[in-house]
């Protein structure tokens, strides 16, 4: 049964290649690579960073210390992995499930001896390890380069990256409810951008409770932000993570990524019983 | 005798029970033959292959294929489908699909596919095409892929809705005779179709179904010979007094030089009719049963099934319903 559900996973992940997004996403990515490789250079000694020169021109000089430096540009690639990164992901990603739901293309799918769950289970992971190869492209790049060049290998990094795969696949899961509920390409991408939006303002729940003294506000609030993923609290840790600050609560992730798994249960829930 | 499929007064409605798909529909299909569904549009055709294939789950009754219940995945690892207006990705090759296909079929070894794909391929006329996106097929060209994956892992039931739907005259006949060559090889075929002289040329039984209701289900002989109708070979001179009998024992009757052409209440009307013409020393050459087209024979079903829903409609507004 596996190896059904990973042809699912292979065919899902070739359509998604087919589309042109994610070689948008590739280029932007190499570019990426391409700017710490050839333009950004550190002139390091004895273990300090002495300066550093962007195309050759001398940008920052004087004693700074190596690893605030390094984990500084990796917090910005993170956070421009979370911000832009899931934001193309999303869009790249958003058809996938809807097309599968194709009257025509569902019930050739059905057809075959392979359990619904196993099907959308392909289907998910196809789009989460597609998403995951290309920003693991730019984690791993940017990890590798700056580390050869400076010395500084900082683990910590590698791991926010992969936290950053959770968090999409933690989005998509949610996206995916919505589209064996409504399959449709723009409600999934507007599910998907909603839940990234709100989080900050639940997260500030009690301020804007305080502002509105609505007991049914308060509810509102406090119901949404338990149905919501923790992104607004693990974008804060990351790079907190990054810089190497202790961390004594990971909560918001595995609350995050137990709240996953309930959407991805609960979109196979209604998978299995529709009718196409 | 073994049954490839069986189901057992299977009901489904959509929009919340406002519109009933399918009502009590029990029918069984034997092994190695095929098997028509006829029935205009709406008719319930479609619904009732989904709920083989468990792409629809049926509101009451129980369905089997191959003797293992429909909501068991496992029932359709013996089953091919070709949907009706399919829609594969186009992305893929015409070889792609069938790869696809045939690993989600269980066909795990890679030179095995390989060599299925080649052989289906071959067989719907489309070797040449194998390596061309499906986004560029025709409609006929995508019903002959579609129906090139339903008999790729070699399924012993193969469903086909409208197979030869976009497919021209020759390639018709091409698909017939790949159907009855199937047959001849013990698969049964399962056929939805509105097309009736196709059905008529290529089935050994059939059923029509209509709003729903399966109103007829017996073979195309079974389904094209009258009961009461038939054609008796013998003169019946003009002043025989048997013609005012014949009239009044008859529902009707018409006299030709060598024949009659009669419709009868029963067996027992026509046998009395005989009886006559031989107690009159009447010598009878031949009693045909009446035979129509399987057309005149689904219309004839439709109507009168449709005119039973106008009666009742009518009854019921007299009683004030």
């Amino acid at each position: 049964m596996i190896q059904k559900m990973l042809s699912v996973c292979y065919y899902t992940i070739r359509e998604s290649m087919y589309r042109k997004t994610f070689v948008a996403f590739f280029i932007l990515s190499t570019i990426t690579l391409a700017f710490f490789l050839f333009v950004i250079n550190f002139d390091v000694v004895d273990g300090v960073l002495a300066g550093f020169s962007l195309f050759g021109n001398t940008v920052k000089s004087g004693k700074t210390d190596l690893f605030e430096m390094i984990a500084q540009i990796e917090t910005i690639v993170a956070s421009t992995l979370i911000g832009g990164g899931i934001f193309l992901s999303i869009i790249a990603t958003a058809s996938i499930v809807p097309n599968m739901l194709q009257k025509g293309h569902i019930d050739w799918l059905i057809s075959k001896p392979v359990p619904r769950s196993w099907l959308l289970l392909g289907r998910f992971l196809g789009a989460v390890s597609i998403v995951a190869v290309n920003m693991l492209y730019v984690i791993l790049g940017t990890f590798l380069i700056l580390s050869t060049k400076t010395g500084v290998w900082n683990f910590n990094f590698l791991f926010a990256g992969l936290i950053i795969i959770g968090l999409f696949a933690i989005i998509y899961a949610f996206m995916t409810i919505i589209s064996v509920t409504i399959p449709n390409s723009a409600i999934s991408i507007f599910a998907g951008y909603i839940i990234i939006f709100i989080s900050p303002f639940l997260l500030e729940r009690a301020k804007i409770y305080a502002l509105a003294s609505e007991k049914l506000l308060k509810y509102l609030l406090e119901f949404l932000y338990m149905i919501t993923p923790r992104i607004a609290e693990i974008s804060i840790l990351i790079p907190k993570m990054i810089k190497g600050v202790p961390i004594d609560d990971f909560t918001p992730i595995w609350y995050s990524l137990l709240l996953g798994a309930f959407y991805f249960s609960s979109a196979v829930f209604i998978f299995q019983r529709k009718d196409f | 005798m073994e049954f490839a499929i069986e189901t057992r007064d299977i009901s489904h409605d959509f929009s919340r029970g406002s519109v009933k798909a399918l009502s009590n529909v029990s029918l069984n299909v034997g092994k190695g033959s095929i098997f028509g569904l006829l029935g205009p549009n709406g008719a319930g055709k479609t619904t009732f292959v989904k709920i083989l294939l468990s792409i629809i789950h049926q509101k009451t009754g129980q369905a089997k294929l191959f003797g293992l219940p429909t909501d068991q995945y496992t029932s359709r690892e013996k089953a091919g489908y070709l949907p009706e207006s399919n829609r594969f990705p186009g992305f893929l090759t015409g070889y792609n699909l069938l790869d696809y296909s045939a690993r989600l079929s269980g066909i795990t070894d890679s030179r095995r596919r390989r060599t299925q794909a080649e052989k289906v391929l071959k067989q719907v006329g489309m070797s040449d095409w194998g390596q061309t996106k499906i986004k560029k097929y025709s409609k006929g060209m995508a019903q002959r892929i579609g129906l090139a994956q339903a008999l790729l892992h070699e399924p012993e039931l193969i469903f086909l809705d409208e197979p030869t739907d976009g497919i021209d005259p020759v390639g018709r006949k091409e698909v017939r005779d790949l159907l009855i060559n199937l047959k001849d090889e013990g698969k049964t075929i399962f056929l939805n179709s509105h097309l009736l002289s196709e059905v008529e040329l290529i089935c050994d039984e059939v059923a029509i179904l209509h709003h729903g209701k399966l109103l007829k289900q017996g073979t195309v002989k079974e389904l094209t010979t009258s009961e009461k109708r038939f054609k008796v070979y013998a003169y019946v001179p003009e002043d025989s007094s048997l013609r005012s009998e014949f009239k009044e024992e008859t529902l009707s009757i018409v006299f030709a030089d060598d024949s009659l052409d009669i419709t009868v209440k029963d067996v027992e009307s026509l046998n009395a009719v005989i009886d006559k013409l031989r107690s009159s020393a009447i010598s009878i050459n031949a009693i045909i049963p009446h035979t129509q087209t399987l057309e005149d024979s689904f219309i004839q079903t439709i109507q009168n099934d449709a005119n039973g829903d106008f009666n009742t409609l009518l009854d019921e507004k007299e009683a004030g319903k």
